[in-house]
C-alpha cells in the first residue's frame, strides 16, 4: 500500500464513493423497508428455534418483540441518514451496525439467508470510510479533491466481493473435489431445490425441472460456475478485465435464477457489482441534466 | 489516525474476517464459507412438509405463509425443526388455526397431515411426483366450528 498512487490507495474521486454509499446504502435501505414486516416478524417465530449467528451469538434467548421493531425502525432512521450523509462519522458505522444486527437476528431462527451477507459487509465498508465527503448534506461547496483516502474502500468493496466468490468456490473443491463438476451433484442440487419449492407449496422453476431430464446440462454448467468462482480475483487486476468478470457473474446468477428460482437480488439488480464501474459519470450525468432542465424552464 | 492507517486496519480487518470462514470451515452470519450447493448430494432427498387434505380426499401442500412465513426456505426449516423437537403436534395446530381463519383459498380443507417424505428429486420430475417412503409426523383437525 505504498505511494499515493499504490495499487491500494490509487488516488479516485469522492464522488465516486458517494454515488457508492448513496446507491448501495440506498439499496440497504430499500430492502430493509420492504422486509421490514418480515425482518422483525421473526420475534413471532418459537423461541425453541432460535439459534442465534453473528453478534446475536451473545443472546442466550430471543429479545422481546418490542425492541426487535426499535432496533429495524432505528436500523431506518440510521439509513436515511447514511444514504443522505447526514452526521456520517456517526450514522456510517451505526447504520453499518444496526443493519448487521436486524439482518443476523432474522437469519438466527435456523435458516441462513446467504443473499444478504455481501450487502451487509459493503455498508459496513462504507460505513467505516469517508463516503460522505461529497453528495451529502454535511458536505462542503467545494468539491474534494481526487485522494486515496477515496479510493482504499472502493478497492476494498471490490475485494470483498471477489472473496465471497472465491470462498463458494473453495467450499464446493473441498466438499465435492473436481467431482463436483463432473458427477451429478448439480443436477441432484436443481432437482432437489425444485422438489423442495414445489413440495412446500411455492412457485419453482420450470426450466429448471424440465433439465435435469438430461444429464450432460449440468456438468458444463457446474465448470463455468466454478471457474467464475474461482476466478474471481482476476476482477481486481484491471478494470476492464473487472468489468468482464462483473458480466460472468451476474449470468451465473440470472442462470440460478432461471433454473432454480432464487433470487440473488443485490448481484441480480447490479448494485453489487457497481464498485467495479466508475459510477460516479451516472452523477455528473444526473447533475447535467438537471442544469439543463434548470435552464430550460427558465 | 491518519488516513492511510485507518485505510490499512480496515482493510486488513476486513478482508481477514471475510476470509477467516474457509480457515474455521464455518457457516455464519454475515462471515460465510457459503456452504450452500458444496456438499456431495445424491438425488435421494428427504422433504418434511404440511398437506392439507380436502374433504374430497384431495390433497395438496400447504403454503409458508400459513407455516409463519412468506420464505420458503425458511418455512422447511420451521418443519424440519419442529420434526426434530418433537413438536410437530404444536405445529400442526398452529396452521390448521391460520387456515381456519382463512376464508377463500382453504375452505375446502378439513384436515393437515405433517409429514417426511423421500424421494428421488431426479425422478420427481422425470417420472413423477410419487414419494418413495413417508413417515407421518402428526395429523390434526381444520377448527371450522359448526357448518350450516
Amino acid at each position: 500500500m505504498s505511494g499515493q498512487h499504490g495499487f491500494w490507495y490509487r488516488s479516485m474521486p469522492a464522488r465516486r464513493l458517494a454515488v457508492l454509499r448513496c446507491s448501495i446504502g440506498g439499496y440497504a435501505l430499500v430492502y430493509l423497508v420492504a422486509r421490514l414486516p418480515h425482518l422483525a416478524g421473526v420475534a413471532r417465530f418459537d423461541p425453541a428455534q432460535f439459534h442465534p449467528v453473528g453478534p446475536v451469538s451473545w443472546l442466550a434467548q430471543p429479545l422481546p418483540v418490542a425492541v426487535v421493531w426499535l432496533l429495524a425502525v432505528c436500523a431506518v432512521a440510521a439509513g436515511v441518514a447514511f444514504v443522505v450523509g447526514w452526521r456520517f462519522r456517526v450514522s456510517g458505522p451505526l447504520f453499518g451496525g444496526l443493519l448487521l444486527w436486524v439482518i443476523s437476528y432474522r437469519n438466527s431462527w435456523g435458516m441462513i439467508f446467504h443473499t444478504e451477507n455481501l450487502l451487509v459487509l459493503h455498508v459496513i465498508v462504507l460505513g467505516l470510510a469517508r463516503s460522505a465527503d461529497a453528495l451529502a448534506l454535511d458536505a462542503g461547496t467545494d468539491p474534494p479533491r481526487d485522494h486515496g483516502r477515496y479510493g482504499w474502500p472502493v478497492r476494498l468493496l471490490c475485494a470483498v466481493t471477489v472473496a465471497t466468490y472465491l470462498l463458494a468456490g473453495i467450499a464446493k473443491l473441498k466438499a465435492g473435489g473436481i467431482e463436483w463438476v463432473t458427477s451429478d451433484t448439480l443436477r441432484n442440487f436443481v432437482a432437489y431445490d425444485n422438489l423442495r419449492k414445489a413440495e412446500l407449496g411455492a412457485s419453482y422453476s420450470i426450466i429448471g425441472a424440465f433439465a435435469v431430464r438430461y444429464d450432460w446440462i449440468f456438468p458444463p454448467l457446474a465448470g463455468l460456475s466454478l471457474l467464475i468462482e474461482l476466478g474471481a480475483p482476476v476482477a481486481l487486476f484491471g478494470r476492464r478485465i473487472g468489468m468482464i468478470w462483473c458480466a460472468l457473474a451476474w449470468s451465473f446468477h440470472f442462470g440460478v435464477l432461471v433454473i432454480m428460482a432464487i433470487l440473488f437480488h443485490y448481484p441480480l439488480l447490479g448494485v453489487a457489482y457497481a464498485s467495479f464501474f466508475p459510477v460516479e459519470r451516472i452523477g455528473d450525468r444526473v447533475e447535467r441534466a438537471v442544469r439543463r432542465a434548470r435552464r430550460l424552464n427558465r | 489516525m491518519d488516513d492511510r492507517r485507518w485505510a490499512n486496519l480496515v482493510t486488513i480487518a476486513t478482508l481477514g474476517a471475510v476470509l477467516s470462514p474457509v480457515v474455521r470451515d464455518t457457516d455464519g452470519f454475515p462471515l460465510s464459507n457459503y456452504p450452500m450447493f458444496s456438499s456431495r448430494r445424491d438425488s435421494a432427498v428427504q422433504i418434511h412438509h404440511v398437506v392439507a387434505w380436502s374433504r374430497e380426499g384431495a390433497h395438496r401442500p400447504v403454503s409458508p405463509e400459513l407455516v409463519g412465513t412468506d420464505e420458503i426456505m425458511q418455512a422447511h426449516q420451521t418443519i424440519k425443526i419442529a420434526v426434530r423437537q418433537g413438536r410437530a403436534d404444536s405445529l400442526c395446530r398452529e396452521v390448521a388455526k391460520r387456515i381456519a381463519r382463512d376464508t377463500r383459498a382453504w375452505l375446502d380443507v378439513d384436515a393437515l397431515v405433517v409429514r417426511t417424505d423421500r424421494y428421488d428429486a431426479v425422478a420427481y420430475f422425470q417420472v413423477g411426483p410419487k414419494p418413495l417412503r413417508t413417515t407421518v409426523r402428526a395429523q390434526c383437525e381444520v377448527p371450522r366450528g359448526e357448518r350450516p
